[in-house]
């Protein structure tokens, strides 16, 4: 599950998230699958944000051997 | 060797006919006289030396081409003016109309002295040919391509065209590494020249370098400036401009100024003033993301708390319903059951009395056969009454005929008796006994 969630790139992470809230906001959602939902949708925010903050310290290495500066 | 002399023509010395030349050309009309011309070979000694060149328009062939000069002190007042209207140096490749009067040095030959310049000519010039390169950029169909590509969710991954070093460049990244939201950015600087005559070339370089490597990066942001204004001339050029515009990633422009406008801010997806705004549309498309984020957290934690505190409701409905309906079912169910006990003994009256009907009429069938069968053996038994009564012996004696019996048998053969037999005889009525002689 933290694996999975991992590999997620934002774009998937946030479109998931869209459909989950569309989801819980429909019909389709009930009682049963809400807790699922709903654990599933903070899991999502959760990595959406840590994208946005967290150093991703693979892509700053790529990135960095591409940067004249270093070179 | 006299006579040889003698027949030669009379001649006169170079320097007296250059000396010529020079009076010649002491005529009003290449005396201050306005001239358009494309400037070339632009070196600047105290004195600006220059070529004046005209180029065919379609072969860009130069078809006329001379030699002129801009006094020192001439020179410095019409380069300030120069650039105060055009904001850009006095230089190379540039169309200018100048005020210019023809000079003939018996040493160095003919050149023209520039006396003025009409910098509005050169502005409206390159407004014209900007104008030209973005109708090029139209009429091809590319000029939007870059406007219309579609931002990342999140653009993260910059990749910086800009000179190494630079103010400009050192005020993008401050900008970015210190927003206030803790939104990470990974940038890859790709250097390049910002101005002078290898811009179009090393941006180009640059655009390349980094569309190699396409999947790293999420948009490209030019950027220059801190300090001059100057030398935007050289972005106005329609292979950088049409680079950019068919560009695979997004480009972000941050080289002009207030005032200033190139073709590139024409083509790129956006244009700002400085590299300081191009970090700020950047952090304002992340603080974007994080607060439609925080939305959604908000959005999940209500949908969750109402759905919650209305499936509580609807127990708590069903709760206050259930013994209700259950009575009511109940009830319902009893009253069924009435009915069909009310209905039983009705059912079964009809049922029986149905089936009786139909036994009745059985019994009546077997009645009527049993009466026809035995009318029938009776007629036969009275056929046959008549037939027994014909051959009995009774009938036989009423008619006077007797029959005589011997040991209890029938005696039809008066050779069976012997003497002594006593025999019977009956007759229609009584017997004897007698014994045979």
């Amino acid at each position: 599950m933290e694996e999975e969630l991992k590999q997620l790139t934002y774009t998937q992470a946030i479109a998931e998230l869209e459909q989950i809230v569309q989801k819980m906001q429909s019909a389709d959602c009930t009682i049963d699958n809400l807790s699922d939902y709903t654990a599933r949708s903070l899991q999502l925010l959760k990595v959406c944000k840590s994208k946005l903050t967290e150093t991703d310290e693979k892509l700053k290495k790529i990135l960095a051997e591409l940067d004249e500066e270093k070179q | 060797m006299q006579d040889l002399n003698l027949s030669q023509p009379q001649a006169i010395s170079l320097l007296e006919f250059n000396g010529r030349i020079k009076r010649l050309l002491n005529d009003s009309s290449v005396l201050n006289c306005w001239v358009m011309a494309e400037t070339s070979d632009v070196r600047i000694n105290r004195h600006c030396y220059l070529e004046l060149l005209q180029k065919n328009p379609n072969t860009g062939e130069t078809i006329a081409r001379i030699r002129a000069v801009i006094w020192a002190n001439t020179f410095q007042r019409l380069s300030y003016n120069f650039m105060q209207v055009t904001g850009q140096p006095f230089n190379n490749g540039m169309k200018v109309m100048v005020l210019v009067s023809a000079s003939f040095h018996e040493q160095y030959g003919i050149s023209l002295v520039i006396n003025d310049i009409n910098p509005e000519f050169t502005l409206g010039d390159m407004a014209r040919r900007r104008i030209e390169i973005i109708q090029r950029l139209t009429s091809e169909g590319i000029i939007n391509m870059n406007k219309e590509l579609e931002w990342p969710e999140v653009p993260q991954r910059i990749a910086v065209i800009s000179a190494q070093g630079a103010a400009g460049y050192g005020d993008f990244m401050n900008q970015l590494r210190n927003n206030p939201y803790g939104l990470k950015f990974y940038t890859a600087l790709f250097g390049a020249v910002m101005q002078g005559q290898q811009t179009v070339p090393s941006v180009i370089a640059a655009l390349e370098k980094i569309g190699a490597n396409e999947d790293l990066f999420d948009c490209v942001v030019i950027i220059r400036g801190g300090g001059s204004t100057t030398d935007l001339n050289w972005f106005d050029d329609y292979t950088l401009a049409a680079n950019v515009a068919q560009f695979p990633l997004p480009v972000i422009v941050g080289i002009g100024h207030e005032r200033d406008v190139t073709v590139l801010d024409y083509v790129a997806a956006e244009r700002v003033k400085t590299p300081t705004a191009a970090a700020e549309l950047l952090i304002g498309k992340g603080s974007a993301a994080l607060a439609h984020l925080t939305e959604l957290t908000n959005d999940v934690v209500s949908i969750a708390r109402n759905y919650i505190s209305r499936s509580s409701e609807q127990l708590a409905y069903l709760s206050s319903t259930i013994p209700m309906a259950a009575r009511h079912l109940a009830e319902r169910a009893r009253m069924q059951l009435q009915q069909f006990m009310s209905n039983i003994p009705l059912h079964a009256k009809s049922r029986i009395d149905a089936e009786r009907e139909k036994l009745g009429r059985t019994a009546d069938r077997i009645k009527d056969a049993a009466a026809r069968a035995m009318l029938k053996e009776q007629m036969r038994l009275e056929a046959m009454n008549d037939k027994v009564q014909l051959l009995s012996p009774r009938n036989t004696l009423n008619r006077g005929y007797s029959l005589t019996l011997c040991n209890g048998k029938a005696v039809t053969d008066a050779s069976q008796l012997k003497a002594g037999d006593v025999i019977t005889s009956h007759f229609k009525t009584g017997h004897v006994q007698s014994t045979v002689k």
